[in-house]
C-alpha cells in the first residue's frame, strides 16, 4: 500500500513539471491541445496525491510501523481519531496535505473554467503548477512520508497528549486551507500579469477566494488561541508567538486585500495596488508556513527542524523577484482610472483601512524576524516581545475599528457635510454616551474605554445600517422580521459584511476586557480552607488521585462561591500520561474551567504534596466568551457573504421595466 | 499486486494527459487569439453571450445597489442620479448587444414580470 | 483634485510616520538581549542591569519545587552552570534534562531571578533514535 503512495508522488511530480512547461507552451504556441492536456495535468496530480493520502492515512490508522512517519506520529494506545489526524501531525505529513488541498483547488478552478481557453489561463495553470511543483518536489525527495526505516519499530512515538484535543486537530488543517485559498488569486493575478491581460477577469474570480480564504484563516486563528487558552494554562489565548504570528500576517494582508477588490470592482481604482497587495499576502501566506516548518525562529512552539529551511527560503525569494519583475515590466499597462476627489470619502477610507492593516503586518513582521536581523546585523540576537506588538499594535487597531464603523456609512467620491451629519450623528453620540457612562461607572483605563465607545460607535453603524433596511422594505409592506430576511439575503455580500464587523467588535470587546480586566491570584490551600479572588470565594475540598487507561492522575476539588451561594465545583488537574510510545513528554494540566458571558474563573493546579496541601493560580478573566462567541458571528456572517445568490431573474425584469418606462436614450 | 495498480496508475495518467492531443478541435488556437475578420462560430457566439449575461449581471447589482442606497438617504440625489444615468447608460448598450446577437425567443413568464412591475410601482409611489 | 490628493498624501505620511515611532519606541523600550551562558557571563558586569534572556539545559536533578516558595534549578550549557530563582507558571514539559530559556535579570553571585520560563523537548525526539527498536536477528 505504502509503495502506491510513494509512487503517486513521485508520478505527481513528473506531472507537475509537464503541467508547468505544457501550459507554458500553450500560451506561447498559441495551442488549445497543450492547454487541455495541462488542464488534464491539474486533475490528475489531484487524483494521485488523493491516492498519496488515502495510502497513508491507512499506514497511520494500521500502524505500519515501518514507515518512518508512521512510528513518529504514531503509537500502538493512540486512538483512532488521532491516528487519522497524524495525516497534518509532522512533517512529511502536513506538506503532503498543503500539496494535496492546493491540487484540489487546482482542479476546482480548471474544472469551474473548463470552457476558458485563453493565454490567460494558460499563465494561471502555469503558477498553480509552480507552487505545486515546489511542494510535491518536498515531499517527493526531501521529507517523504512514505521513507521506510531500516528496521520495523516496535512501537511507535506517540502524539503529545497536549495535542490530543479537538482544537488541535482542526486547527492546522483550518489554517493550511487559508493558506492555500491564497494561493488561487495569487495565481490569478500572475496570470493576469504574464498574459498582459491586466482586467477585471483576475479580479473577479479572486473575490469568492480570498474572501473563502479569508474565512478559514479567522476560524484557524480563533481556533487555536481556543485551545492555547484550554491546553496551555497560563490564562491567555495569544503571545505573539512566531507561529502565532507566522497565520496573523497573511491574515492581516488578506483582511487589505479582501477590502480593496470591493473598490477595484466599484470603481476601477487601484489597480497596480491589488496587484502588490496580493503578492504580498501570498509571501506572507508561504512565509508563515516556513516559519512554522523550518523552527528557523526558536519559538517553543516549533515541533519540527529540519532541511526545508533553506529550501523554503529560496522558493520565497524567488517568488518575490519574479512576481515584482513581471509587475515592473507590465506597469505601462497598470495606469489606473484614478477617480480620487476628497479625503473624506469611501475611497478614503477603504485606503486608509489598507494603509492601516498592512502597517500591522510590518510591524508584526518585524517583529518575528527581530532576533534574526539583529544577529545578521550586529551580531547579538534580540529579542523584542508582547510589550513591543501590544504597545504599537493597539494604537493602530484603535484607528482601525473607527475605520469600520466609518467606511460603511460614509459615501462614495466625496461625503458633504449633510452626508456626514445624518449618517454619524447616532453612532457618534452612542460612542460619546458610552464613554461617559464609562467613566461615570468608575473605569479609568483609557485603552479600554477608548475601544468599548469605538466598538459602540461601530455596533451602532451597523445598527443604523439594517434598521434602515428595513424601514424601507417594511414601507412595502412587508413585516419587519421577513424584511429583515429578504433585506439580507437580497444584499449578503453587504449585510453578510456588516455581520461580519459585528461579530469583530465582539471579539475586540472580548479581548480588551480580558486583557485589561485581570485578577490573578497565586495561593497554597490546605483542605477546607478558602481564599477570595474578585467576587468569588473558592473553596479547597481536597485532593483525589485516580487512574484510567490514560492517565494518573491528580484532581483537586474546589467549590465555587459567588458571596455566601454556590454556583458551582471545579476540578483542576495535574496528570502523568501513561507511557505512550516512547514519549516522555507525559505530564499534562488541567485547567478547571468556568466560563460565563461576564467572565471566565480559571483555576490551576501547580503543585501539591503529600500532606493534601496544594498551590493554585486562580484568574479572573473577563469577557474572554466574548472572543469565541464574536468568532462564531463573524464565521455567520462570512456564511452568509459566501452564499450563492439567485436572484438575478428578478433584478433583471425590474430593470428592464424601468428602461421602458424612463424613455431612456442610450448614453455611454 | 501494488505492482500492478501502481502501473495501472501511470498508464491511465499518461491516456488523460494524451488524450487532448488525439481530439479534433473546430480552432487549435486559443480563444483570445481570434481575429476579427474570421466569420464567428456558433460556439463562440454562445460564449459571448454568456459573459455579457455576467457583465449584465454586475450592472444590475450596481443598479440594485445605487437604489438601494438612495433609498436609504446615503447618496445624495444629485449623485443618484449621475451614477443611475451612467449605469443606465451601459445597461442599455449591453442589452442591446445581447439582443442583437440573441436569436431566441425572449424567457421569462409574463407573470413574474408583471409581478415586478406592481412592486415597483409601490416602491415609487411609496417614496 | 490636486488639492483634494495633497491632503490624501499628507495624511498618509502623517500616518506612516507614526507607524515607524510607535516601532522605534516599542523596539527600544521592549528588547531583550538572548545569550547563551558564556555570553552572559562575558558580560558581566553590566548586564546586571539589562532585562535578557538566557537559554541551556536544566541540569540533572537540580530542581527544587515546594510548595509555597519559587521554583529553583540550575542552568548548564555543558560548561557554566547558572542558579535559577523563578516564580510562575511552570511549562509541562519542565523536567530534567530539557532545553529551558529563562527571562528576567541576572544578579551577584551567580543567581538568575527569572520572570518568565520556557521549555521546549530536546530535539532529537525528531531523529530516529527515539523510535523504540528490537535487535532483528
Amino acid at each position: 500500500m505504502a509503495i502506491a503512495g510513494s509512487i503517486s508522488i513521485f508520478l505527481s511530480f513528473v506531472v507537475c513539471i509537464y503541467v508547468l512547461i505544457a501550459s507554458v507552451l500553450s500560451a506561447r504556441l498559441n495551442r488549445r491541445d497543450l492547454l487541455n492536456s495541462a488542464k488534464n495535468g491539474v486533475i490528475s496530480i489531484c487524483l494521485l496525491l488523493i491516492i498519496a493520502a488515502i495510502c497513508l492515512v491507512n499506514s497511520l490508522v494500521n500502524l505500519d510501523f515501518s514507515l518512518k512517519y508512521v512510528a513518529l506520529n504514531t503509537s500502538t494506545d493512540l486512538p483512532l481519531i488521532y491516528r487519522v489526524t497524524a495525516l497534518w501531525a509532522g512533517q512529511a505529513g502536513s506538506l503532503l496535505l498543503w500539496s494535496l488541498i492546493l491540487s484540489i483547488f487546482s482542479a476546482l478552478v480548471v474544472i469551474f473554467n473548463r470552457n476558458n481557453n485563453t493565454k490567460f489561463y494558460s499563465y494561471v495553470i502555469t503558477t498553480l503548477a509552480a507552487v505545486s511543483c515546489f511542494f510535491i518536489f518536498l515531499i517527493a525527495f526531501v521529507e517523504n512520508p512514505f521513507q521506510k526505516l531500516p528496521f520495523i519499530a516496535d512501537e511507535g512515538r506517540g502524539l503529545n497528549p497536549i495535542l490530543q484535543n479537538g482544537y488541535m486537530a482542526i486547527h492546522p488543517l483550518t489554517l493550511y486551507i487559508g493558506y492555500v485559498g491564497v494561493t488561487i488569486p495569487f495565481a490569478f493575478a500572475m496570470g493576469a500579469l504574464l498574459s498582459g491581460k491586466i482586467d477585471d477577469e483576475w479580479i473577479k474570480n479572486s473575490r469568492k477566494w480570498i474572501l473563502f480564504a479569508w474565512t478559514f484563516l479567522s476560524v484557524g486563528l480563533l481556533l487555536g488561541a481556543r485551545w492555547a487558552y484550554l491546553e496551555l494554562g497560563w490564562g491567555g489565548y495569544w503571545a505573539w508567538d512566531p507561529v502565532e504570528n507566522a497565520a496573523f500576517m497573511p491574515w492581516l494582508a488578506g483582511t487589505a486585500f479582501l477590502h480593496s477588490v470591493m473598490i477595484q470592482e466599484r470603481k476601477k481604482m487601484l489597480k497596480k495596488w491589488n496587484l502588490i497587495l496580493i503578492i504580498l499576502t501570498f509571501f506572507f501566506a508561504i512565509f508563515g508556513t516556513f516559519i512554522t516548518r523550518s523552527g528557523i525562529i526558536s519559538s517553543v512552539h516549533s515541533f519540527a527542524q529540519s532541511d526545508i529551511g533553506p529550501l523554503f527560503l529560496g522558493f520565497i525569494t524567488l517568488i518575490l523577484l519574479f512576481s515584482f519583475s513581471i509587475l515592473w515590466y507590465r506597469n505601462d499597462q497598470l495606469k489606473s482610472e484614478d477617480q480620487f476627489e476628497s479625503i473624506l470619502s469611501r475611497e478614503s477610507a477603504f485606503i486608509f483601512n489598507n494603509l492601516l492593516f498592512l502597517s500591522m503586518a510590518f510591524v508584526v513582521f518585524l517583529g518575528t524576524i527581530f532576533p534574526i536581523l539583529s544577529e545578521a546585523l550586529t551580531g547579538e540576537k534580540i529579542l523584542v516581545g508582547p510589550p513591543y506588538f501590544n504597545k504599537v499594535n493597539v494604537p493602530i487597531g484603535l484607528v482601525l475599528i473607527f475605520l469600520m464603523g466609518v467606511g460603511p456609512l460614509i459615501s462614495w467620491r466625496k461625503a458633504s457635510k449633510e452626508n456626514l451629519i445624518k449618517n454619524f450623528l447616532f453612532p457618534i453620540m452612542t460612542g460619546v454616551s458610552t464613554s461617559i457612562v464609562l467613566l461615570i461607572l468608575g473605569i479609568r483605563e483609557a485603552v479600554a474605554v477608548l475601544s468599548y465607545s469605538l466598538c459602540a460607535f461601530v455596533l451602532s453603524t451597523v445598527f443604523i445600517e439594517f434598521y434602515r433596511g428595513v424601514r424601507v422594505r417594511s414601507g412595502r409592506g412587508e413585516n419587519y422580521l421577513l424584511a429583515l430576511t429578504r433585506l439580507v439575503s437580497k444584499n449578503k455580500r453587504r449585510y453578510g459584511g456588516y455581520i461580519i464587523h459585528i461579530g469583530v467588535a465582539l471579539i475586540v470587546i472580548g479581548i480588551t476586557s480580558s486583557s485589561v480586566f485581570v485578577t490573578q491570584k497565586e495561593v497554597t490551600l490546605s483542605r477546607n480552607e478558602t481564599v477570595e479572588v474578585g467576587k468569588y470565594t473558592i473553596a479547597f475540598n481536597g485532593l483525589q488521585r485516580y487512574q484510567n487507561d490514560a492517565k494518573n492522575a491528580t484532581a483537586a476539588f474546589l467549590t465555587i462561591y459567588k458571596g455566601s451561594d454556590p454556583v458551582g465545583q471545579l476540578v483542576a488537574e495535574k496528570n502523568i500520561y501513561k507511557y505512550e510510545g516512547n514519549r516522555e513528554i507525559n505530564q499534562e494540566t488541567e485547567v478547571g474551567l468556568r466560563s460565563t458571558l461576564m467572565d471566565d474563573l480559571y483555576i490551576t493546579l501547580t503543585n501539591f504534596n503529600n500532606n493534601g496541601k496544594a498551590s493554585f493560580r486562580i484568574i479572573v478573566n473577563t469577557m474572554v466568551s466574548w472572543i469565541w462567541l464574536g468568532g462564531m458571528v463573524v464565521l455567520f456572517g462570512a456564511i452568509i457573504t459566501m452564499w450563492p445568490a439567485p436572484f438575478k431573474r428578478r433584478q433583471e425584469s425590474s430593470v428592464r421595466y424601468n428602461l421602458g418606462a424612463d424613455d431612456h436614450t442610450a448614453k455611454v | 499486486m501494488t505492482l500492478y495498480i501502481s502501473v495501472a496508475i501511470c498508464i491511465a495518467t499518461s491516456v488523460f494527459i494524451i488524450i487532448p492531443f488525439l481530439i479534433k478541435y473546430k480552432s487549435v488556437r486559443l480563444d483570445d487569439s481570434t481575429h476579427d475578420q474570421e466569420p464567428k462560430s456558433s460556439i463562440d457566439l454562445n460564449k459571448e453571450i454568456i459573459s455579457m449575461q455576467g457583465e449584465k449581471n454586475k450592472l444590475y447589482s450596481e443598479l440594485m445597489d445605487i437604489e438601494f442606497d438612495y433609498n436609504l438617504g446615503k447618496i445624495t440625489e444629485n449623485d443618484y442620479k449621475e451614477l443611475r444615468s451612467k449605469y443606465m447608460g451601459r445597461t442599455a448598450e449591453l442589452l442591446r448587444k445581447i439582443d442583437e446577437i440573441n436569436i431566441k425567443p425572449g424567457s421569462g413568464t409574463g407573470d413574474v414580470i408583471e409581478d415586478e412591475i406592481n412592486k415597483f410601482k409601490k416602491n415609487v409611489n411609496s417614496n | 483634485m490636486f488639492k483634494g490628493k495633497l491632503k490624501f498624501i499628507v495624511a498618509i505620511g502623517i500616518i506612516s510616520l507614526t507607524v515607524v515611532y510607535l516601532v522605534f519606541a516599542g523596539v527600544k523600550d521592549t528588547m531583550v538581549y538572548y545569550l547563551t551562558i558564556d555570553e552572559l557571563m562575558d558580560k558581566v558586569p553590566e548586564v546586571y542591569d539589562d532585562k535578557v534572556r538566557v537559554s541551556g539545559t536544566v541540569v540533572e536533578g537540580s530542581i527544587k519545587n515546594d510548595l509555597d516558595s519559587s521554583l529553583e534549578f540550575q542552568l548548564t550549557d555543558g560548561n557554566q552552570v547558572v542558579n535559577v530563582y523563578y516564580k510562575g507558571i511552570i511549562p509541562d514539559v519542565f523536567r530534567d534534562g530539557v532545553e529551558a530559556v529563562v527571562e528576567g535579570n541576572y544578579q551577584p553571585g551567580n543567581i538568575f531571578k527569572a520572570k518568565l520560563l520556557l521549555a521546549k523537548c530536546p530535539t532529537k525526539y525528531e531523529s530516529e533514535d527515539s523510535i523504540y527498536k528490537q535487535e532483528k536477528t
